[in-house]
């Protein structure tokens, strides 16, 4: 494969700095999953739609499936597993305290789309501001209720800051 | 119980296994819906940089036994029935290569004319999806005489019903890592049964099922669609066996609607009959189901289940059939056949209580299945408390529309019931005290969102005294599992669970005998209790105390199989209520309010039940409102296989859902809960959406453009001098 | 699953990037939020040889205000606005309410932090929310082309069909700028979709200005029907007429408005569906925006 096809990409991924060689078509998904060795963020549609795939670039949530590794290139990464200081923040245990996860494949976005939305700046923290913010990310399982329950809990208690 | 691993992303499902030296797998799929391979040019496959092994239905024969209920399906098929009809597949070393390859095999066929509809199949004359017909035998069923018990009818309702092909769409796509060490094969596979999908492999491989070994541990949904051994696992196998490497198969997104077996459609033909006082005297269900080129062999099996399991009807009779097209697979989804016949009784009952002027309430309060189903004695029965409670709970009276349509919005309410089987069967667990004094779970349950694992641990700590914090559950690996049916069928918590309960029970006195032997004290006046040994309530010694004594670990198994007593059936009982508010213009339908009662025995972990029913009404508002896999009637394939075209329910929607339980006390614990959440709802919405109306829907989904086109029409009937 | 390659260019400058498209003409695209682009390269519905990656270039993000010849104020959003951006600004929420909420209602959270209004307003989708805002709103566009060749195209003339536009290959989208909508102006955005985060069936946005009681100025546009979203100038003149001495009769006109649309074909509803969808959208929206306005007395 022709060499320009490939890119260093540098990015700090859950606050440890990677560098690695990309080929430019690959997704940031796919080379977290695959070069990285991350399972948090799932692949439920590839194709932007289900929210399985959330990361936060630089603070905001955004699809992992529908970039490309190369953009993210100087980019601060933080999934799943960076959340909190032992990976687990206050969203992770009000997701746990209220129920909202059965198979629990899409909870690692839904989990960094709250997060996202608890940490923008004016955020409406209502059950529906939550709607508004989590309507990417779907559940199969139907946990909605006891999600918005989670993330209203999180917020009441400081944002949820770990 | 494992709750903080999904939280956290270091769960593992399938696709985050990695192996050395993996190869990656992709399906090459039939472009014809009906005919046959003559000849597949693999050379632009192989030629393909990275691609390792091309395999195709000439090179391998195998039969997939639970691919299809009447007859032999291959793997790979040269006798291709639908678009999407699997014919070979390639391994690559990327997942690019193993695409590109693919997409470089170039197949020739023999196309035959076919069939992408109930009626074309049935003409005189239809191509054929089989040689031996397209009509998968019809059940005929019933009690009584339906022909007298219709002429002693006052009012008489007939209609027609649809129910749309709707697709489990659980959110973790297949996938499935095989590899071989000499002759035994691993799998890990995204199953709801690994002891049903290590047998599968077996048999079609046709290799001991000691040599398989399967490992799940974490599933991201299944409803239904992957239980039993599915093509992929077979796939991922015989692909490591030829290049002696590990395969992982994934699928995409659009692969699922189109390979992976959704929920079959139905059209049915109802026939009501009641007496002038409202009494339900006779009942008729003709029904008939597009059940796509294949159906799959999981049983219990029937297309639609009739409403005589939760009224009491003199008489009763139903016929149904399957109807092949070439239209992609069917098989189980969530209550396989429950919503189907329940959106279609629940239903033209309610014309029925609207024809004689009930209240829709009253008049099921009226019919209600009491004592028996047909002629056998139900073990419970809390159908009527699920009715008051509920009603009670949604506020009933003051939600329903006396006949108020507001310009812009209407609301209204609905309610609808129903019964699913609630059976008893095999389970086996061990349940040991391990040294360190932890209690240890050992069930062959796969934890695919029911939570099972929990439920496992709560009946464990239970029946042991020992406080939550100290069980564990070890799960999904056949290597070390006793068996258990997997999780389909709301069986988990029945079954497993009362075996659970059983070796826990006997584990609780052997612990008992051995601090007798410490304390002297009769091991009859002693309990346990939160990890404590007692005496008159006095705490004399920790478990952890008797632990410590042991020379290795304590272990009781049991397996348990109760039996019904002959004449006795057992059903799990739902009373749904919902409130909706309808755009009297754009005909977009809001649900407000949810109420779900349920009877589902003792409930053992009510917080994670609660999560079932959440999960349940939402998938049923799926179907409801958005959910329809849509074929083309130009080849039989999906149009809307992806998640921007297939529209499953968001949070967005999700309304106030309240869920009550009815603790009946069934003699044999615990009933079904998992199926039965799903099996009202499009029922009663389609009746609130009428409540509020007066636009009776008898096809879902209730799209908002069915809905406008009904009050339109509504309205051009009251206009003066139209008819 | 994108298969086929090409080459990735990041350039940190305007003059970079237009040299960039100017080198490979057709065979490059544009790269901004990636929220269309990716979509359709992993569709492999576009093939080229170059993405010319803008996310780099710091000259084209930026939000705000200033005055135009005349001394009306005018708020200039740079190309890489991002969606969640146009939500939360303070300026955007004040200036031009109606972007910002229609930037709020866009696809859902993700798809609003990442894609941006240039890459929206470009890819002229007929039913982009952001496309048929920006026809209400007067939106000027502002691009700049090899060579450093500047030109301002009003939103009205800007598109030309289903995903086409008047840009050529080596033209890019630098600022977006938008009258600010001042006080007594009241909007509405009203839109119907089959699932939410999904495109728009039909999206309407109004823009009323009401003095003394009447109505002053009305800007009217949909979005969906056709193969670019439209401004209503008919129904919107039938609207100002009536407005002196009497109250118009909003439903009348907008009723009007719809059943001279010329719908075009959608697999997901039927022409005379989407019809009704356009009248009752239209007349809540006028109605919406009017009210909101003061209302007409
Ligand atoms: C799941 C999903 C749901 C969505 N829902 C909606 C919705 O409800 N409503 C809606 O309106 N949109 C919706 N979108 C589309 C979204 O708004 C996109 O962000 C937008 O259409 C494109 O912006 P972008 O920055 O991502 O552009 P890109 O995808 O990067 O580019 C799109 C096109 O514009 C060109 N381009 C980009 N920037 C410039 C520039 N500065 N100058 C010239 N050309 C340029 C590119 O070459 C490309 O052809 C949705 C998208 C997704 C994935
Ligand atoms: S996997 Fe990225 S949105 Fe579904
Ligand atoms: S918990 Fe299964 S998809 Fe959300």
């Amino acid at each position: 494969m022709s060499g320009k096809w490939k890119r260093q990409v540098s990015f700090t991924v859950n606050g440890a700095s990677q560098s690695l060689e990309a080929d430019v078509r690959d997704t940031l998904l796919d080379t977290l999953r695959d070069r990285v060795g991350l399972t948090g963020p799932k692949k439920g549609c590839d194709e932007g739609v289900c929210g399985a795939c959330s990361i936060l670039l630089d603070g905001r949530a955004v699809c992992s499936c529908s970039m490309l590794a190369v953009e993210a290139h100087g980019s601060n990464v933080v999934t799943i597993e960076g959340l909190g200081k032992d990976g687990e923040d206050r969203l992770q245990l009000s997701f746990i305290a209220h129920d909202a996860m059965q198979c629990g494949f899409c909870t690692p976005g839904q989990i960094i789309a709250a997060r996202s939305f608890l940490d923008s700046p004016g955020a409406d923290l209502t059950a529906e501001g939550i709607k508004n913010a989590l309507s990417g990310n779907i559940c199969r399982c139907g946990c909605y209720a006891n999600i918005i329950e989670a993330v209203l809990a999180a917020a009441r208690s400081g944002g949820g800051e770990p | 119980m494992d709750a903080l691993e999904r939280a956290t992303g270091v769960a593992r499902y399938a696709a985050d296994w990695k192996k050395k030296d993996m190869l990656y797998a992709r399906i090459i799929t039939s472009t014809v819906p009906n005919g046959r391979v003559v000849e597949i040019d693999k050379s632009g496959a192989s030629g393909t940089e990275g691609v390792v092994d091309v395999v195709t239905c000439f090179d391998d024969r195998t039969i997939w036994h639970a691919g299809e209920r009447e007859h032999e399906r291959r793997l790979f098929t040269d006798r291709v029935r639908f678009v999407g009809d699997c014919i070979g597949a390639v391994a690559a070393r990327t997942r690019m290569a193993a695409q590109k390859g693919s997409e470089a095999v170039r197949a020739r066929y023999e196309e035959y004319q076919a069939t992408f509809t109930i009626e074309s199949s049935l003409r005189e004359g239809a191509p054929k999806v089989w040689d031996d017909g397209n009509v998968l035998k019809t059940r005929n069923y019933g009690y009584g005489d339906v022909e007298e018990a219709f002429g002693a009818c006052s009012v008489i309702v007939e209609g027609e019903y649809e129910t749309a092909r709707v697709h489990n769409s659980q959110l973790e796509p297949a996938a499935s890592l095989a590899w071989w060490e000499g002759d035994r094969l691993t799998v890990v596979a995204a199953t709801q049964s690994i002891f049903g999908c290590r047998n599968g492999i077996a048999r079609d491989l046709g290799i001991p099922a000691d040599n398989v070994r399967v490992i799940t541990k974490y599933k991201g949904g299944g409803f239904g669609n992957k239980a039993d051994s599915m093509n992929y696992d077979l796939i991922a196998a015989i692909l490591a066996r030829r290049t002696g490497r590990p395969v992982m198969v994934e699928y995409s997104r659009s692969d699922e609607f189109t390979s992976v077996h959704g929920r079959w459609s139905s059209r049915q033909k109802l026939r009501l009959g009641c007496d002038q006082s409202g009494n339900v005297l006779a009942l008729e269900v003709n029904a008939m189901c597009d059940i796509g080129a294949y159906t799959r062999r999981i049983k219990p099996f029937n297309f639609v289940d009739g409403a005589q399991s939760y009224y009491s009807c003199r008489a009763f009779r139903g016929e149904d059939a399957g109807v092949y097209t070439n239209t992609p697979a069917t098989g189980h989804m969530r209550a396989p056949s429950g919503p189907q016949s329940c959106f279609a009784s629940e239903t033209i009952m309610d014309e029925a209580a609207f024809r004689l002027g009930i209240d829709p309430l009253q008049f099921r309060l009226r019919n209600m299945v009491r004592v028996a189903h047909n002629s056998e004695t139900l073990t419970s029965n809390g159908l009527e408390e699920c009715l008051r409670a509920g009603a009670e709970a949604f506020g009933w009276k003051e939600r329903r529309n006396a006949g108020a349509v507001a310009a812009e919005t209407s609301t209204g309410a609905g309610v609808a019931i129903a019964a699913w089987h609630s059976r008893l069967g095999r389970g086996e667990a061990a349940v040991s005290l391990t040294r360190d004094g932890r209690i240890v779970v050992r069930t062959g349950v796969v934890d695919i969102g029911t939570g099972a694992k929990t439920t496992m641990a709560v009946i464990a700590s239970r029946n042991t005294g020992m406080p939550i914090e100290s069980v564990d559950v070890e799960w999904g690996d056949t290597e070390g599992s006793p068996y258990s049916v997997g999780e389909s069928g709301s069986r988990t918590t029945a079954f497993t669970g009362t075996a659970v309960k059983a070796a826990s029970t006997a584990l609780r006195g052997r612990i008992l005998e051995k601090a007798s032997g410490i304390s002297g004290i009769a091991p009859g006046s002693l309990e346990i209790r939160n990890g404590a040994v007692l005496n008159a309530g006095r705490k004399l010694l920790a478990v952890e105390d008797v632990a410590e004594t042991l020379e290795s670990e304590l272990v009781e198994k049991a397996a348990t199989e109760p039996a019904l007593p002959k004449g006795t059936e057992r059903l799990s009982f739902a009373a749904h209520f919902a409130e909706v508010e309808v755009d009297s213009e754009t005909g977009a339908v809001r649900v407000l309010k949810y109420v779900a009662a349920h009877d589902s025995g003792p409930i053992v972990n009510s917080l994670t039940a609660t999560s079932q029913v959440h999960g349940g009404v939402i998938m049923g508002m799926g179907m409801a409102l958005t959910e329809q896999l849509l074929i083309s009637d130009y080849d039989g394939s999906v149009l809307n296989g992806s998640f921007m075209l297939y529209r499953l329910p968001n949070i967005k929607q999700t309304p106030d859902i309240q869920a009550i339980f009815i603790n009946t006390d069934d003699p044999f614990g615990p009933k079904s809960l998992g199926e039965i959440t799903l099996v009202p709802v499009a029922a009663a919405i389609g009746n609130a959406i009428f409540n509020a109306t007066g636009v009776r829907l008898r096809r879902t989904p209730f799209t908002p453009e069915r809905v406008a086109a009904g009050i339109e029409g509504k309205r051009s009937e009251s206009l003066p001098g139209a008819r | 699953m994108i298969l086929s390659p090409f080459e990735y260019h990041a350039p940190t400058t305007i003059d970079e990037a237009l040299r960039l498209l100017s080198d490979y003409g057709d065979d490059s695209r544009i790269l901004a939020g990636g929220q269309s682009l990716i979509p359709l390269l992993k569709l492999n519905l576009v093939e080229v040889g170059h993405i010319v990656d803008i996310k780099h270039i710091p000259e084209l993000s930026s939000i705000g205000l200033e005055a135009d010849p005349e001394g009306r104020e005018m708020l200039r959003v740079g190309a890489l606005t991002r969606h969640s951006d146009l939500e939360r600004s303070e300026i955007v929420r004040k200036a031009v309410p109606l972007l910002a909420e229609t930037a709020a209602g866009i696809g859902h959270q993700m798809v609003r932090n990442r894609g941006t209004i240039g890459g929206s307003l470009a890819h002229s989708d007929p039913s982009a929310d952001l496309c048929t805002a920006s026809i209400a709103l007067d939106a000027a566009i502002n691009t700049v082309s090899a060579g450093g060749k500047k030109r301002t195209v009003k939103a009205g003339e800007f598109f030309e069909g289903p995903l086409s536009n008047c840009l050529s290959a080596d033209e890019l989208i630098e600022s977006v700028t938008f009258p600010s909508t001042g006080p007594g102006s009241g909007h509405s955005i009203k839109k119907f979709t089959l699932g939410t985060g999904d495109f728009p069936i039909v999206v309407v946005c109004a823009l009323a200005t009401v003095r003394d009681g009447r109505l002053a100025a009305i800007a009217i546009s949909i979005g969906g029907v056709g193969g670019t979203p439209l401004r209503l100038k008919d129904a919107e003149q039938a609207l100002l007429s009536a407005a002196s001495p009497e109250t118009p009769d909003i439903g009348t006109i907008t009723g009007k408005a719809a059943s001279s649309l010329v719908i075009e074909d959608d697999p997901r509803v039927s022409a005379p569906y989407k019809r009704k969808l356009a009248a009752t959208l239209l007349r809540r929206s006028v109605a919406e925006a009017i009210g909101k306005a003061g209302g007409i007395s």
